[in-house]
């Protein structure tokens, strides 16, 4: 059967298709969205492991609750809105339980690709993408704005996707966007040493960031 | 001139950022570009609010590790082989459920839904006793489901139907069957409210209480409240039944008196072939008939319908 995955209609049938079982529509619904499901998990938690972690928990709970997807929303929401309520769990947990984080902090500085099988791709685990700035500065934010900024100025979705998956209202993604934009520019300035980022272009700011 | 009350533009992020993503209409434009002119400090907010939108744009996504995938299949086979056991343990209770309250006709869906509501009550009723007001709404939805079922005792049909089973099942000792035989026991209905206006209407509020088994299981962890529809092709038959009868089924939050239309009932019910977890609390389930000779259409297939809250031991 031809499939459509960016047609409404392609969607709507691979997701009947995958709530059968199908296992082809499954990993097709899992390629379509790992990417993104992933970061997103990434940025709102900061190391590979852990992100890892939550982007197979969101799958697996999303898969398995197929039956529980409505046609009236968006498969993309809705995962997301898993992966969302998944992160902010571990999150939650990893509060409670410190010594667990401490735990986890240590394991992700000292393990190497040999210790965890399939994370050799791109080397380092480590060099996740960001410079350490910005990764430093995003995971400064809270977490109500840095989810925000993530999924909108980082993964591409939009106020109105971003409403939906955080089930609020689209004032609130937007004046959290603003808010969250002002606070990394504060911290980033501050990082990098007083210096004025105001002077610095567009590219310039991101490699002055890269080079400190 | 910028909203009433605002000095700055900073000071409405929600309009600074639709101005800084275009998209404000032409007369708030002029305003916010008027405002920016003259505004030194809020130029500054907003070329700093495009800088840090390109930083973060321009950052880009990485790969998820191989092994993401083959984790999440491996991890969903396990699911699906942990919930499909668990699926099927239900799917043998609500067999033997069924065969014990199967009737062989059934008219309206209302009378079924009458007949188990008072076969129950008065069950419970004569097995522990509760207060007099349940007694007094039992006995007044009684005298309406005489009315309905016209030929055999639906209240002796029942009882023998539960007696036979207690027979034949006593010997395959199966924790299931357990459950089967000690459900009527542990079950408690209360009737609520009362019916209206001629058509065969009952408001009830059904909640069995689950026997250990049940209780106990993983489905129900953590969870209050479900909404059961116990029959072979059950949505199919309420579907039916609706459409052909022009009946009219609510279900609606006892407590906050939110109605849910039937469409949203069915969708519900849909996802979840056997179980939907509707809310925390206790439903109203009323069905109303149809008006004469607008229910010919209606062809069971020997299945009760019933919608029951279950409340799980907390």
């Amino acid at each position: 059967m031809p499939h459509s995955p960016n047609t409404e209609e392609g969607e709507i049938r691979l997701i009947a298709r995958a709530q059968t079982g199908d296992e082809d529509a499954l990993e097709i619904l899992y390629r379509e969205h790992e990417r993104r499901a992933y970061n997103l998990a990434l940025r709102m938690l900061g190391d590979p492991w852990s992100a890892a972690d939550v982007a197979q928990d969101a799958f697996i709970k999303a898969f398995s609750s197929l039956g529980r997807f409505r046609e009236d929303a968006k498969f993309s929401t809705w995962l997301h809105r898993i992966v969302v309520n998944t992160a902010y769990d571990y999150l939650r947990k990893r509060r409670d339980e410190p010594e667990e984080d401490e735990r986890l902090q240590h394991l992700a500085t000292t393990k190497r690709d040999s210790d965890t099988p399939g994370m050799e791709r791109g080397g380092d685990p480590a060099s996740d993408g960001l410079s350490s700035q910005v990764k430093k500065a995003l995971l400064s934010l809270e977490e109500d704005f840095r989810v925000t900024i993530v999924l909108c100025d980082l993964l591409g979705f939009t106020y109105r996707e971003a409403a939906e998956i955080l089930e609020v209202e689209q004032g609130t993604v937007k004046s959290r966007i603003f808010r969250a934009r002002a606070r990394l520019a504060r911290i980033l300035r501050d990082d990098l040493g007083g210096e004025n980022v105001d002077s610095v272009g567009n590219n310039g700011a991101a490699q002055a960031v890269q080079e400190t | 001139m910028l909203p009433d009350g605002y000095l700055h533009l900073t000071e409405c992020p929600e309009l600074t950022i639709d101005y800084l993503d275009g998209g404000l209409p032409r007369r708030a434009l002029r305003a916010v570009e008027a405002h920016l002119e003259t505004c030194a400090d809020c130029r500054k907010a907003v070329a700093e609010q495009k800088r840090i939108a390109t930083l973060m744009q321009s950052q880009e996504q990485v790969n998820p590790p191989h092994a993401l995938k083959s984790r999440v299949m491996a991890g969903l086979t396990a699911e699906t082989a942990a919930s499909k056991e668990r699926y099927a343990a239900h799917a043998r209770l609500w067999a033997r459920l069924r065969s014990a309250w199967k009737v062989q006709t059934l008219l309206p869906a209302v009378a079924a839904l009458l007949f188990l509501s008072v076969a129950l009550g008065v069950f419970i009723q004569t097995q522990t006793p509760k207060d007099s007001n349940l007694s007094m709404d039992v006995s007044e939805t009684t005298s309406q489901a005489a009315s309905a079922e016209s030929s055999d005792s639906p209240m002796s049909e029942y009882s023998s139907a539960l007696d036979e089973r207690g027979r034949t099942e006593e010997t395959e000792g199966t924790k299931t069957t357990a459950a089967v035989q000690s459900m009527p026991a542990t079950a408690l209905m209360a009737v609520s409210g009362t019916p209206t206006s001629v058509g065969q209407t009952v408001y009830g509020t059904l909640s069995v209480e689950l026997p250990p088994p049940l209780a106990s299981t993983q489905w129900l962890e953590g969870r209050t409240t479900y909404a059961v529809v116990i029959g072979s092709s059950d949505l199919a038959l309420l579907a039916d039944f609706l459409r052909a009868t022009g009946s009219r089924v609510t279900v609606s939050h006892a407590e906050e008196g939110q109605e849910a239309s039937v469409e949203a009932i069915v969708r519900a019910l849909a996802t979840y072939p056997r179980m939907v977890r509707l809310e925390e609390g206790n439903f109203r389930l009323a069905a109303q008939a149809a008006p004469e000779g607008q229910q010919d259409g209606f062809k069971p297939d020997q299945d009760i319908l019933l919608i029951i809250t279950l409340t799980p031991d907390s």
